[in-house]
């Protein structure tokens, strides 16, 4: 058999093999439902209320503390859920020197409803754990946000007469693998 | 001899699939980091503030009046000058907060004149004619003098020198170097 032959040939198979699939259509046919239920998704939010500074420092000096501090409730749904709390100082911009001498940190007080716990070597990060991670019922905790300006971060004239903005910084909630 | 043909079309393949296979590894490690980002996240802002530094800024003049910019000042000559022995001399001298942060005045001389034998040099707060409080002897060494320095406000210090009683003759009609009161404005930290 040549090669032409063993072309049309499997071209005719081909052929045959879509007019049956297409005729089966027409023919007997029966179905049945699986009753496999539905796939609810979970909920993940964060939010942050009654939240307050201490106090107002007009000018700010080496020395210098102020906290911030909000009743964070957290929605962690999901079985599988794995979430961290943190806050992201890179969200704050301003003048280079005062933007380098400060720290800020955070902290989290008594928690209901789950735990917050603080990861170890990731600063201002903590693991979020839902007491019922299968129901909505919030975690809730008062977490603190300190803003320093510590005493031996300057020397001299260093960072005078500068300002940082804070308005970038948020709590994060942040899904993790 | 087709059969050869064959295992060398195999082998040329192979490359080929193991090329196609490193590809798309790769592209599923790429879409697994980037697919963290693309996780669950919620954000509650943080009440917007915004840090100002201060300042701190200290001028000084001699009087009991303030100076709002200069930063070094001369004594009158004739102030020490023609002293005898165990005389003591005083000239007010006033130093300025130009800033917003509160500092303590820390006074010492520089090392010649702090190493003087006959010369004693003592800063006291408040002005030579009401003087409000203790003179502190200075040496090369900063020491604290008077009460902290508020923003915006002068203060008055009263610098007396004494020339001492057992000056020897032979130090009769000498001129010392030109002494220097170096005055540090430091913080102050309650």
């Amino acid at each position: 058999m040549n090669k032409l032959t063993k072309g049309l040939i499997a071209g005719g198979a081909g052929l045959a093999l879509l007019i049956g699939s297409a005729g089966t259509l027409a023919l007997w046919n029966d179905a049945a439902t699986l009753d496999a239920g539905a796939v609810d998704s979970g909920v993940l939010t964060v939010n942050a209320t009654g939240g307050t500074w201490d106090n107002t420092i007009t000018a700010w000096s080496p020395g210098d503390t102020a906290t911030y501090t909000a009743d964070v409730s957290i929605v962690a749904q999901g079985d599988n859920l794995h979430s961290q709390l943190s806050i992201d100082p890179s969200s704050i911009t301003g003048d280079p020197e005062l933007l380098a001498a400060l720290q800020i940190t955070m902290s989290v007080g008594t928690t209901t409803g789950g735990t917050l716990t603080p990861v170890a070597g990731e600063p201002n990060t903590f693991d979020v754990v839902s007491a019922a991670p299968t129901t909505t019922a919030p975690i809730t905790a008062p977490v603190t946000v300190t803003v320093t300006f510590p005493p031996d971060s300057v020397t001299g004239t260093v960072a005078q007469g500068q300002s940082v903005q804070l308005s970038g910084l948020q709590f994060l909630l942040q899904q993790t693998p | 001899m087709e059969g050869a043909v064959m295992g060398e079309r195999q082998a040329r393949r192979v490359p080929l699939y193991t090329a196609l296979l490193t590809a798309s590894v790769m592209l599923v490690a790429g879409v697994s980091v980037g697919g963290s980002y693309a996780l669950w996240n919620g954000a509650s802002p943080i009440s917007e503030t915004e840090v100002h530094s201060g300042t701190l800024t200290a001028t000084v003049a001699v009087g009991d009046t303030g100076s709002p910019t200069a930063t070094s000042a001369a004594f009158d000559p004739s102030a020490f000058t023609d002293m005898l022995p165990g005389e003591a001399r005083s000239a007010t001298l006033t130093v300025g907060n130009t800033g917003t942060t509160a500092f303590l005045v820390a006074a010492s001389l520089d090392a010649a004149s702090a190493a003087s034998p006959y010369l004693v040099w003592a800063l006291a707060p408040g002005v030579c004619a009401a003087p409000a409080g203790a003179p502190v002897q200075l040496s090369a060494s900063p020491q604290n003098v008077g009460a902290a320095l508020i923003g915006s406000t002068f203060a008055s210090y009263c610098l007396t020198i004494t020339l001492s009683l057992d000056v020897p003759a032979s130090s009769a009609g000498t001129t010392a170097a030109a002494f220097t009161l170096l005055l540090d404005a430091n913080q102050y930290w309650p």
